[in-house]
């Protein structure tokens, strides 16, 4: 096959055909793991409206560093690092200081323990589910947010995209081990406010059980 | 030749709960896991409990409804960028 030498022109019109194509190639990834970005940069966000904003602007910038993206690698992981860079970015831009949540540990298995000590009993069915039904989503997210920073970009990767500690590490731009200790520590420290928002809800519930 | 014993021991077990749970642990390390669960209810509640909990909070905050229109949206955005 030859090659005629490039004009000016050629060039010109070949760059164009490469990047619309690029635009078609990142447009169907970006709709392929549309759904999991705009819950994450909504968890992340915490409004319907910045979680739009802030998926547009990452999906820009996403697009014009497009060739930095190595085709045939995990674009989610790729596309979901810039979007948490952009969020953390606009956060100390802001000056906005994240929730947080004094750190005192809790222990291991919190919940089960505290369902214990309360006479539930964790063993049968799903009690995780049975605990924490009439907590709502809100409640929840709230205290996933009240994490400290850390802690909670990496639960919401976690807990949104159940992605594994290496791309979560990936994303991040930290070693898998703080990956597994942060999310070790963000972990027992839910537990501890989930609990506090399930308790009320169980001492009414047995109340009314006692009642009926 | 004797057998090789390859039990966990409770600590051991739960020591490796949330990578267990998470399946990053390696094959032989969840092998001894499961040998253990297998043999141990308590751990076997502790760690169905820890399961569980991840699960309900993962089906509350997965699976968020698209804004009508987000992706016509995107595109008209990166239509610009590429102007």
């Amino acid at each position: 096959m030859s090659h005629s030498p490039p004009t000016e022109e050629h060039d010109a019109a070949h760059r164009s055909v490469e990047f619309k194509c690029s635009v078609r190639e990142f447009e169907n990834l970006l709709q392929e793991n549309l759904r999991v970005a705009y819950t994450v940069a909504l968890r992340l966000c915490g409004s319907r409206d910045d979680a739009e904003d802030l998926l547009q602007e990452a999906a820009v910038q996403a697009f014009k560093n497009f060739g930095a993206y190595t085709s045939g690698t995990n674009f989610r992981a790729w596309f979901l690092k810039v979007l948490t860079n952009i969020f953390l970015n606009q956060r100390r831009r802001k000056q906005r200081e994240p929730a947080t949540t004094p750190i005192e540990d809790a222990t291991d298995l919190y919940m089960y323990s505290m369902a214990k000590r309360a006479g539930c009993k964790p063993g049968g069915g799903d009690p995780a589910a049975t605990l924490l039904e009439r907590v709502s989503t809100a409640q929840i997210a709230e205290a996933i947010d009240s994490l400290p920073e850390e802690f909670s970009l990496a639960a919401w990767l976690y807990f949104v995209d159940e992605l594994p500690y290496a791309e979560i590490a990936e994303i991040l731009g930290c070693p898998v081990g703080t990956v597994r200790s942060r999310l070790h520590r963000g972990r027992k420290l839910l537990q501890k406010q989930l609990w506090e928002l399930a308790e009320p809800h169980m001492a009414s519930g047995s109340k009314a059980r006692k009642r009926e | 030749m004797l057998p090789i014993i390859n039990l966990y021991t409770c600590n051991e077990a739960l020591d490796r709960l949330q990578d267990y749970l998470d399946h990053e642990l390696s094959d032989r390390e969840a092998l001894l896991v499961k040998r253990h669960l297998k043999i141990c209810h308590e751990c076997s509640k502790k760690f169905a409990f820890e399961g569980q909990l991840v699960s309900f909070v993962r089906g509350r905050v997965q699976e968020e409804a698209l804004p009508e229109g987000l992706m016509e949206r995107l595109s008209v955005r990166l239509a610009q960028a590429d102007d």
